[in-house]
């Protein structure tokens, strides 16, 4: 038979371990789950105040530069609103030296406002260049942005080459498909890393990762060791304890 | 005792650390640092104030205004902000750091050169914090070898994650002052180290991590001063203690008076000669007084107006009624007889569970509301149990009535600052000042609170508690932090 002791550290270190089986399975899940992998945001959306930039008639142009495309940029997210019957088509081109993509979207719904997601040919290599959405017709079609200053980036826009003081159109930008955070931990370490001016090299941060999501091992571990020589302790002392239950 | 015997005695003091809290501590500087790496540079809650101020004392050896100056950060931080988007990002969810842009922005900055660490001396927000954390952020920033100005923020996030290792330390010292029991040390030091919040803010250059760890101190020393007796030398600690947490957060003045009756306890159990207690009291006493004034003379140099220490942006007129009224309908509902509350709609829900438990980094990273809803009724559940366990072991509780009054006192003292706070900033036209981080400088009482039901159960079922709670924060901090990685990094 086990002595107390023992069962007692079984129990310490299993209640531990089940609890954070049983109701960690959502998070375990949620890291398997696949998501949107996004490689820059050259331009963000309006928290407050709204920029529009609207392409009036066919073979209208606006353009973002500088835009950063990584190698395994191939998605792009923005927002437009077609005003009229019937919805327009958008044609949108990435540009850079060596590289060009263009695709272009379905019919828009009429008289709506949405997000687009578009998908277009990598670049294999990361280039910086531009990016421009073109109203293919027939109708016009508003791309839009913010013009607040806090939420302007580093980012010049233009209409038809004229640019647009104080004003940006959204533009994420994304890996194709979906991708789950498991897949891509080396990717996102190396980017934790890469904002901390060499204190946290990925080396360092790899013994952190399995530090901090192992840590209901280490911690039954450490409440296991603490059971164990705590009971030890009271066995020894033959004084009944301050706090004993009654 | 010798200076040359230090190090040794020190070395014999690592050395003894146990195995179990040393994991602990281990866990809690990873929890740190994982945070720290994960939050972009400048996004931790006004973070960009408080290294402006770092900045300001540097390098003008002052600290900065509150209304007036030469500008509100320098131009290096200026650069960093807007060529690595870290400015523009916050609140945006679809906005990730510009992570290809760090070699050309650190190119600038090079480029850029002394100029651009101009002291910005305000209008800083922060300004109104006196200046103990950022005095110690300062000297990091000026020592760290690397002279990158993202080596000297990481530098700073690192130092504050220190603070929060030694919090653990603290906690577990609490726990082996209050429990029998060894196993409930893990429990409240576990509690404190996997925190999500508590960690998401030692990642951050922010003086609270600071406040934490003074006001864990304080208890701690406030705890052995009422439970072992008088001495000198705990009178001294506990008043030094409690001065610093003062002088480091408006926040930190419901301290002073906490110290003042812990030494007011242990000098009415005690009985000294007169003299001893006139010398001890006295100079306790005085201390106290003195950091108080020391920072509100700072908190009025810095930014005429704010109040408390710089808690609040301003201090409005106070109505006893009216504030007893919002107190209770803070956590309660109205009765017909009462005015509606000036509290803007901001109750327990928010400050307890969805802004103490979620909400981190600028309230950016958040649960869904139906966890929220879990966590609420755990927390009754758990304030019911605490409140039978008390009931039930009334006697025991009597018996150790003055560390029971000191964990009270603090827990009292604490919320009802930040309630005071928050009503006369409200009332002098300002927004509701109170937010669940400032619930942390309480930390280790949540975890002792939890330690005190455990290990008044029967051991065959109070260790499955207590090892179900840890087990619990251990998977908060987790999620929390994948957000964290899913927000700025993915």
């Amino acid at each position: 038979m086990p002595s107390r002791r023992v069962l007692l550290v079984v129990l310490a270190v299993a209640s531990v371990l089940v609890v954070t089986v049983w109701h960690g399975r959502g998070t375990w899940n949620s890291a398997a789950e696949l998501r949107d992998a996004t490689t820059s945001s050259p331009t963000l959306g309006a928290l407050f105040s709204r920029a529009v930039v609207r392409l009036e008639t066919p073979g209208d142009t606006a353009c973002v530069a500088p835009v950063t495309f990584y190698a395994d940029t191939a998605r792009a997210h923005f927002r437009v609103q077609s005003p009229r019957k019937p919805g327009p088509k958008v044609t949108i081109e990435a540009t850079a030296p060596g590289y060009r993509a263009t695709a272009t979207t379905a019919q828009l719904p009429p008289k709506t406002e949405g997000l687009v997601d578009i998908e277009f040919k990598a670049p294999g290599r990361e280039v910086t260049g531009r990016f421009c959405w073109r109203n293919r017709g027939p109708t016009p079609v508003q791309l839009i942005g913010t013009n607040e200053g806090r939420s302007l980036t580093i980012v010049d826009t233009t209409l038809n080459g004229r640019p647009r003081r104080g004003e940006e159109i959204e533009l994420v930008l994304f890996e194709r498909g979906g991708h789950s955070l498991r897949s891509r931990r080396g990717e996102l370490v190396q980017r934790a890393s890469s904002m901390t001016g060499g204190l946290a090299p990925t080396w360092v941060l790899w013994p952190v990762v399995l530090l901090v999501f192992g840590a209901p091992l280490f911690v039954a571990v450490a409440f296991g060791l603490s059971v164990w020589r705590s009971t030890a302790a009271s066995r020894a002392r033959d004084a009944p304890r301050a706090d004993a239950p009654r | 005792m010798p200076w040359r015997e230090l190090p040794g005695r020190a070395w014999r003091r690592v050395r003894s650390t146990p195995a179990p809290l040393a994991v602990l501590l281990v866990l809690a500087a990873a929890n740190g640092i994982a945070w720290a790496a994960v939050t972009p540079p400048l996004q931790g809650p006004d973070e960009l104030t408080h290294i402006a101020y770092v900045q300001a004392l540097v390098e003008t050896g002052h600290g900065p205004e509150r209304d007036s100056g030469s500008g509100q950060y320098s131009r290096e931080l200026e650069i960093l902000g807007e060529g690595l988007y870290l400015l523009p990002i916050t609140q945006h969810f679809e906005g990730r750091p510009a992570w290809h842009r760090v070699d050309e922005v650190e190119a600038e900055l090079d480029r850029e050169g002394d100029r651009a660490r101009n002291a910005a001396t305000g209008p800083n927000a922060a300004a109104a914090n006196p200046p103990v954390y950022y005095l110690y952020a300062a000297a990091v920033w000026e020592l760290t070898p690397d002279r990158s100005l993202l080596g000297r923020l990481m530098s700073v996030r690192l130092a504050t994650v220190a603070l929060f290792v030694l919090t653990v330390g603290l906690a577990w010292m609490i726990a082996a002052e209050l429990f029998a029991a060894g196993w409930a040390r893990p429990l409240v030091a576990g509690i404190v180290a996997l925190n999500p919040k508590l960690a998401s803010i030692a990642g951050n250059v922010n003086p609270d991590a600071m406040l934490v760890l003074l006001s864990t101190a304080v208890l701690l020393a406030a705890l052995r001063l009422v439970s072992r007796g008088l001495s000198t030398r705990r009178v001294v600690a506990l008043a030094l203690l409690a001065l610093l947490g003062v002088l480091t957060h408006g926040r930190g003045y419901f301290l002073a008076p906490l110290a003042g009756v812990a030494i007011a306890i242990a000098l009415v159990r005690a009985r000294p000669p007169r003299r001893t207690a006139l010398i001890l009291g006295g100079g306790a006493g005085v201390a106290l007084l003195l950091s108080i004034v020391l920072g509100a003379a700072w908190t009025r140099s810095h930014a005429g107006g704010a109040g408390f220490g710089g808690a609040a942006p301003a201090a409005g007129s106070f109505v006893p009624m009216e504030f007893l009224s919002y107190v209770w309908q803070f956590y309660f509902p109205k009765f017909d007889f009462l005015e509606a509350s000036v509290g803007q709609g901001y109750g327990y829900r928010q400050m307890f569970i969805s802004r103490f438990f979620g909400g981190a980094v600028n309230l950016e990273l958040d649960f869904p509301n139906g966890v929220y809803d879990a966590i609420q009724i755990g927390a009754w559940l758990g304030l019911l149990t605490l409140w039978t366990t008390a009931a039930l072991r009334w006697r025991s509780i009597r018996r150790r009535w003055p560390a029971v009054v000191i964990c009270a006192l603090m827990f009292v003292g604490m919320i009802g600052l930040l309630h005071l706070v928050s009503y006369t900033s409200i009332k002098a036209g300002g927004g509701v000042v109170i937010t669940g981080r400032y619930l942390l400088p309480g930390i280790a009482l949540m975890g002792a609170a939890v330690a005190f039901v455990a290990t008044s159960l029967p051991r065959w079922l109070g260790v499955p508690f207590a090892g179900a709670a840890l087990a619990l924060a251990s998977l908060h901090s987790m999620a929390m932090l994948g957000l964290g990685v899913e927000r700025f990094l993915a």
